[in-house]
């Protein structure tokens, strides 16, 4: 119901951009953008707050940007985006991404404004569909959940290349943490409150990638901060913490390896009047590996194993199920998933993928029928076909 | 131990199949473009967007072929990449903001015009085409 508004402000803007762009001489404007519709299935529980288990249609993104360089060294751009999953998004147009980029030399370039973040091999390209075969990212890296959270800083960042082909990053600013998201909700839900707002402080997220001799391997770090303040009717809550990763990903003609690691220190602080009345600290721990290979120019397939732990010390949740009761499988996600994606042509995308996931982390535990024994597995079907201009 | 056996000696035969011979590309670039010579690492990082600046920092253009044979075999011999992977590569610098997707031209004639006209231009022709009025550039 919200998508032809949507999309018809989104269209408004562009003109307006185009508009200002030719009055400022901002040189050739480049306008492209993306529409994806997807389907979810699953055949027990809800996953990722969608009907899924009824099967839905609550899931799609779109996009629409519009990028120019007024100078050679500098770029200036910014993309509308709007996406529904399940509970979440919503088809609400928000700015994904409005940045000035000047490129001083190869080894140093400025961004600022509101960017992508350089994090994990795959992190500032996830709203970018037709950019890989797999329709879901593995989830120990790349939760869904937290998808637009990690996504963007609004600040100022500095990238290039240095010598010995290694890659840098670094930004500083804010996180894109909406107060109607997923991560807000979900943090306020568990303390039993309703966010009625939040304060996010500034973080940092730094990268390194080195582009190895063996050609086709590059190997990265990466580590960031955050920290939000979300207020309820009740006590305060913030999560804070820093998150680490390293990744490593090997190409060699249509074949793709990928495996990343995460480790992360996780504190919770419940405050009533600014004091402290309780404080978590868990060590959260997650890896993949992927594999694909193109066999045609219109057929890729492959697949992912995924596993992450919100407390890497408990692992089968049992300190937990002691402390807070439930069944303990809330705290690991287990994931095996195949995906197959088909270009039908250079403008038209389909992907088809299975999961088969083992762990109740991010499922809703009131769902759960038998809460004293739950299942555990289920099967999530997805499919999304995607347009791109 | 026998299974794994036989997947590694698959998946390296798939690997060895898909290795083929290259066809014979030029690079050429703007007359005014100061390097003759580069790196196959320097073209890479060029046409990946990494490296934007020719020594003398004058803004890199970079422009392909339409051509699919010739785009293909320069991809494999100095990119690295498949056309496939270099698709997915500019859209994903597209919708992140990062890049400019590098225009592209149907016939030789028409973007070795363009390169001959459009300073910081650099492109590359089948081996077999005339170079007119571009440098050549030495891939060492």
């Amino acid at each position: 119901m919200m998508r032809k508004p949507a999309v018809f402000v989104a269209v408004i803007l562009g003109i307006i951009f185009s508009a200002i762009s030719s009055m400022a001489d901002l040189g050739d404007v480049n306008i492209h953008g993306f529409i994806s519709q997807g389907y979810l299935q699953s055949t027990r529980y809800n996953h990722y707050f969608a009907e899924t288990e009824d099967g839905t249609f609550q899931f799609n993104d779109m996009g629409l940007n519009f990028l120019t360089q007024p100078a050679d060294n500098l770029r200036l751009g910014m993309q509308f985006f709007a996406k529904d999953l399940g509970e979440f998004g919503n088809d609400e147009i928000v700015i994904d991404w409005a940045f000035a980029d000047y490129r001083y030399r190869n080894w140093l370039g400025i961004k600022v404004g509101k960017f992508k973040l350089t994090g994990a091999i795959y992190n500032a390209g996830r709203d970018v569909d037709t950019s890989r075969a797999c329709i879901f990212l593995p989830h120990a890296i790349y939760d869904e959940n937290n998808r637009e959270s990690m996504l963007s800083h609004k600040g100022i960042g500095i990238y290039g290349q240095l010598p010995f082909n290694v890659e840098y990053n670094f930004s500083y600013g804010v996180l894109n943490i909406p107060e109607n998201g997923s991560v807000v909700t979900r943090t306020a839900s568990e303390v039993g409150g309703v966010a009625e707002g939040v304060d996010i402080d500034a973080s940092y997220m730094v990268s390194l990638f080195w582009n190895t001799p063996l050609e086709g391997l590059r190997i990265g770090g990466i580590a960031s901060d955050y920290s939000i303040l979300l207020y309820t009717a009740g006590p305060d809550i913030k999560p804070f913490g820093e998150r680490y990763y390293a990744s490593v990903e090997y190409t060699y003609n249509d074949f793709l390896l990928a495996a990343e690691w995460t480790y992360g220190e996780d504190k919770l602080k419940i405050m009533n009047n600014g004091a402290s009345i309780f404080n978590i600290k868990r060590y959260s721990e997650g890896w993949y590996v992927m594999a694909s290979y193109r066999f045609i120019d219109w057929f890729e397939c492959g697949g992912y194993y995924s596993i992450f732990y919100p407390d890497r010390n408990d692992q089968d949740g049992t300190a937990q199920k002691v402390l807070l009761g439930g069944d303990g499988a809330e705290y690991w996600l287990e994931d095996v998933t195949v995906f197959t994606r088909f270009d039908i042509n250079a403008s038209w995308i389909a992907k088809f993928e299975v999961h088969s996931i083992n762990g109740l982390m991010n499922i809703d535990f009131s769902e759960v029928s038998n809460p004293a024994n739950p299942r555990k597995d289920s099967v999530l079907f997805a499919a999304k076909m995607t347009y791109v201009f | 131990m026998k299974n794994m056996s036989v997947f590694i000696v698959f998946v390296f035969l798939i690997l060895g199949v898909a290795e083929t011979v290259f066809a014979d590309v030029l690079i050429i670039a703007n007359k005014d473009v100061p390097d003759t010579t580069l790196s196959s690492d320097d073209v890479k990082k060029i046409f990946l967007g990494k490296n934007v600046q020719w020594s003398n920092n004058a803004h890199i253009i970079i422009v392909i072929s339409k051509n699919e044979d010739i785009h293909k075999d320069f991809l494999k011999r100095y990119v690295k990449r498949t056309a496939s992977q270099y698709k997915a590569y500019w859209r994903n610098m597209l919708f992140t903001g990062n890049g400019i997707e590098p225009r592209s031209f149907d016939s030789e004639e028409k973007l070795m015009e363009y390169v001959a006209n459009t300073p910081g231009v650099v492109s590359y022709i089948d081996s077999g085409t005339v170079p007119v009025n571009v440098n050549t550039i030495t891939v060492k």
